[in-house]
This record gives C-alpha cells, sequence and structure tokens, in this order.
C-alpha cells in the first residue's frame, strides 16, 4: 500500500515556530518510510480556494502541526479564529489516517471526523504542551510516535505506545535520568498531562 | 469552574510546598519568560508558582502529579522541587 503523507504546519508565534521546526524534521524522516512526503506552511490559508483540497486530495495520511481548539485546526489565531479545517470541513479527510499535533482538536473536530469520515484520527483532548529548555525530549517523542503512525498504522497501538512514553518522560523528569534538567518536575508535569490527554478516534 | 479539590497534601504541607515553589521561581533565571508552552498558554516560573498558590486547576493538578511521584519514587514532595531550585544556580 503506497504511503502519502502530507504534513501541514503553521507559523505565527514562537509555539508554533517551534512546532513548525519539528515538522520540518520529521518530514526528513518519513522520506526513508513512504512513498511521498510534502511539508506545506499554512499559515494563513483557508478554505476559500482549492489549494488545500489539493494538497489533501491524493494523500494517505495527514499530519498537522500548529494550534487546534475542540472544533477545528487554526490557521491564523483570533476571535474567533481563523480555521485550517473544521467540523464544517472535515470531510476534506475522509479516507485520511489523521495525526494532529495540536492542542484539543480530538474533541469536537475528531469527533466529526469518527462520525463522518472513514479513516483513524489520532490527537489530543486538551491542551498539548511542551517545555522550552527541554524541548528536545517533547520533540523526539512526538516524532517518534508520528513515525510510528505512518509505518504501522494502528489507532490504538500507537496511542498506546505514545501513552506510555509520554508517561515514561514525566518520570524520567521527575525521579528518573533527566531528574536533574532545569523545570524537571514541571517538564515531567507537562508530558503527564499529554500522557492524561492523547487518544484516537475511528 | 476549575475543580479545586485536593486531598494529597495537608494544609501544613501545601504551605511548604508553596513556599519552595516562589524559592524556585524567584531564583529562576527566567522568571518572567515563558518556560513552559500548552500551545496558547504560556507559563513562566513565577505564573507556575502563582497558579499552584491559588489552586488553580492547573495549579492542583500538578499537585496531584507531584504527590503521586513522591509516592512512586519514595521521596518527600519537597525533593523534586529542591532539585529544581539547585538547577537554577547550575546555569
Amino acid at each position: 500500500m503506497s504511503k502519502n503523507v502530507v504534513i501541514l504546519a503553521t507559523r505565527y508565534d514562537w509555539e508554533t515556530a517551534r512546532t513548525f521546526e519539528w515538522a520540518k524534521e520529521l518530514q526528513g524522516e518519513l522520506f526513508n518510510y513512504t512513498d511521498n512526503c510534502f511539508l506545506a506552511d499554512v499559515t494563513g490559508l483557508c478554505r476559500g480556494g482549492t489549494s488545500l483540497d489539493d494538497l489533501i486530495n491524493n494523500s494517505t495520511h495527514v499530519i498537522f502541526y500548529g494550534h487546534g481548539e475542540a472544533h477545528c485546526w487554526t490557521a491564523l489565531p483570533g476571535s474567533p479564529c481563523t480555521e485550517l479545517l473544521g467540523i464544517s470541513t472535515v470531510g476534506i479527510l475522509d479516507y485520511k489516517d489523521v495525526y494532529a499535533v495540536c492542542c484539543s482538536s480530538l474533541a469536537g473536530f475528531g469527533a466529526a471526523f469518527s462520525s463522518s469520515c472513514h479513516g483513524t484520527f489520532v490527537g489530543y483532548s486538551d491542551s498539548f504542551g511542551f517545555h522550552r529548555k527541554n524541548e528536545f525530549e517533547f520533540k523526539q517523542t512526538v516524532h517518534n510516535s508520528a513515525v510510528n503512525f505512518v509505518v504501522n498504522g494502528n489507532g490504538s497501538q500507537v496511542v498506546n505506545k505514545l501513552r506510555s512514553e509520554w508517561s515514561r518522560l514525566a518520570q524520567e523528569f521527575a525521579s528518573g535520568t533527566l531528574k536533574n534538567r532545569s523545570d524537571a518536575i514541571a517538564a515531567g508535569y507537562v508530558a503527564s498531562l499529554n500522557a492524561a490527554r492523547i487518544g484516537f478516534r475511528t | 469552574m476549575p475543580d479545586r479539590r485536593f486531598s494529597g497534601l495537608d494544609e501544613d504541607e501545601f504551605e511548604q510546598v508553596k513556599k519552595a515553589l516562589f524559592e524556585w521561581a524567584e531564583t529562576h533565571p527566567d522568571k518572567d519568560q515563558p518556560i513552559i508552552f500548552m500551545m496558547g498558554e504560556r507559563y513562566s516560573a513565577r505564573r507556575f508558582a502563582g497558579e499552584v498558590a491559588d489552586r488553580s486547576e492547573f495549579g492542583v493538578s500538578f499537585l496531584t502529579f507531584l504527590v503521586e511521584q513522591s509516592r512512586q519514587s519514595q521521596e518527600p514532595v519537597r525533593a523534586f522541587i529542591n532539585r529544581a531550585i539547585i538547577a537554577n544556580g547550575e546555569r
């Protein structure tokens, strides 16, 4: 089975500037496991034209890095934010396997995916976080999981493994090999929140 | 409404943890700069300590994590924060 991955990433503030770099690194790794892996900077891109459809149409997997809310992935911040994709446009993801590295989108957006699309949706049910000085460990945990998702494709296995990895990282920061790092207990706490919030829908 | 219930520490222990966290925050080299990004919410060391002192949902959740780690590793809760204070001085 062919694997055509599109990575959608935004960058318009400090957090997304960092996760955009994570996305670039993931693309480099995924070249080893896919037929094609395309990275698109979708900052500000919304569903007014066909660009997003064109990007997603021929993909088997869609990975998103950026900000999210319960009902959408965010293209630009604001009140309300500009949606990249949301509940009303979730159909574009039909027959795709979806991996969201952002806050909250598993809740409403993931639920809409589950009721109207075929495929698997992995994401976080509440805020996703990372620690600034210990960013490498957070990035690597996400990166390994995203590769696992594309290679193995089993949502349950991917989420169980990722939950276990976030919990392991939390413990490493709290009392293990990383316990003397800057703000280790705070970093461990954030990893534990990620462990509690990761999930999937089919 | 945030869930402010917390049963893992008694009031004296809570006060000790709060005091230690403020010491960590005040000795932090970037005390007012964000150290934690929750993809939209940013927490400096000072804000982090304040969330615990206020027993916000975020702060209470941290205390629960702290108590659980203490139970698992058989270390006093203060030990985790002491390490963070020492790490502040090493940067």
